[in-house]
């Protein structure tokens, strides 16, 4: 037993000591805090979004308000509006989902002193990370555009 | 010992499989870090590109002003984004470094920016949120008062 935990610690020097621990856990409680606000915005955004829709008023104070603030869009279809709306709440939970496993599997990991589920709370993180940074991507891209268009 | 999935995270150093996800993580930090600075100059170019378009037919004060404030409005979330992802960019980078050299020390320093980066998310989220709370009870209170 001896032998393998100091050919472990020969060939891999670092560990997971108390203060990364702290650091994990402290990662940990703030990822489930902002991942479940993120939650409960999505839910209110479509309660008032589907309370709202009908409502008769709903699409001209929409419109007025889009005026008012110098847009030329002018929005005819509530329906698929609505859907839009949908999708992008979709998105946003889904892409919050795998920071608030990877703040439940850390939890677990750090609980249960489990390998196993440390890997698969690094690997929620890295898949949080990558889908943020397509849409970073895809947001440059349309300022890029915009950009180009206005030369 | 045997060495099952549930081996005790205290008492061994990172396996390879750990070691890989703290490294594939490190890197995905580093490239959201630096899409973010990406970002960042591209609405700053926008911002001055929109303003010398559009403000042609306006006076050099005028146009200075609209400048002027509308990248003042920016500056606060620009300000906020820049230490965030300096942040998230030195947290990716301690913990690439640590892992190549095999300092333990450096490892703790990276783990903890990256705990700092998510503490400070939360924070900013319950300030906005204290912010927004605030400003419908001023709102509410406002329109109660004046009938």
């Amino acid at each position: 037993m001896e032998d393998f935990e100091m050919g472990c610690l020969d060939t891999l020097d670092l560990e997971i000591d108390g203060e990364i621990t702290a650091s994990l856990s402290q990662a940990s409680k703030w990822a489930k805090f902002i991942s479940i606000l993120i939650f409960c915005f999505c839910g209110l955004l479509l309660l008032i979004l589907l309370i709202g829709s009908r409502s008769a008023n709903f699409l001209n104070g929409f419109n007025s308000r889009l005026q008012q603030s110098g847009s030329l869009v002018k929005l005819n279809n509530i329906p698929l509006f609505i859907a839009v709306v949908i999708v992008a709440v979709i998105i946003v939970i889904v892409v919050y989902y795998f920071l608030f496993n990877f703040s439940r599997k850390v939890k677990l990991a750090i609980i249960a002193e489990s390998t196993d589920q440390l890997n698969k709370g690094l690997g929620a993180l890295k898949i949080y990370f990558i889908i943020y940074a397509a849409f970073g991507i895809l947001g440059i891209g349309i300022s890029a555009f915009s950009l180009f268009k206005l030369f | 010992m045997e060495n099952t999935g549930q081996s005790t995270i205290f008492k061994f150093g990172i396996d390879d499989a750990t070691r890989q996800n703290f490294s594939e993580l490190a890197q995905w930090a580093k490239v959201n870090a630096i899409l973010a600075f990406v970002s960042m100059g591209m609405s700053l170019l926008t911002i001055i590109v929109a303003s010398m378009k559009f403000f042609d037919s306006l006076d050099a004060y005028t146009a200075g002003t609209l400048v002027g404030g509308m990248i003042g409005k920016q500056l606060v979330v620009w300000i906020i984004s820049l230490v965030l992802n300096i942040i998230l960019h030195n947290a990716g980078k301690n913990i690439q470094r640590a892992l190549v050299n095999n300092d333990q020390r450096v490892f703790n320093i990276g783990l903890n920016q990256l705990a700092r980066y998510f503490k400070i998310i939360g924070i900013i989220f319950i300030v906005s949120i204290t912010l927004v709370l605030l400003i419908f009870i001023i709102a509410v209170t406002v329109t109660i008062f004046n009938g």
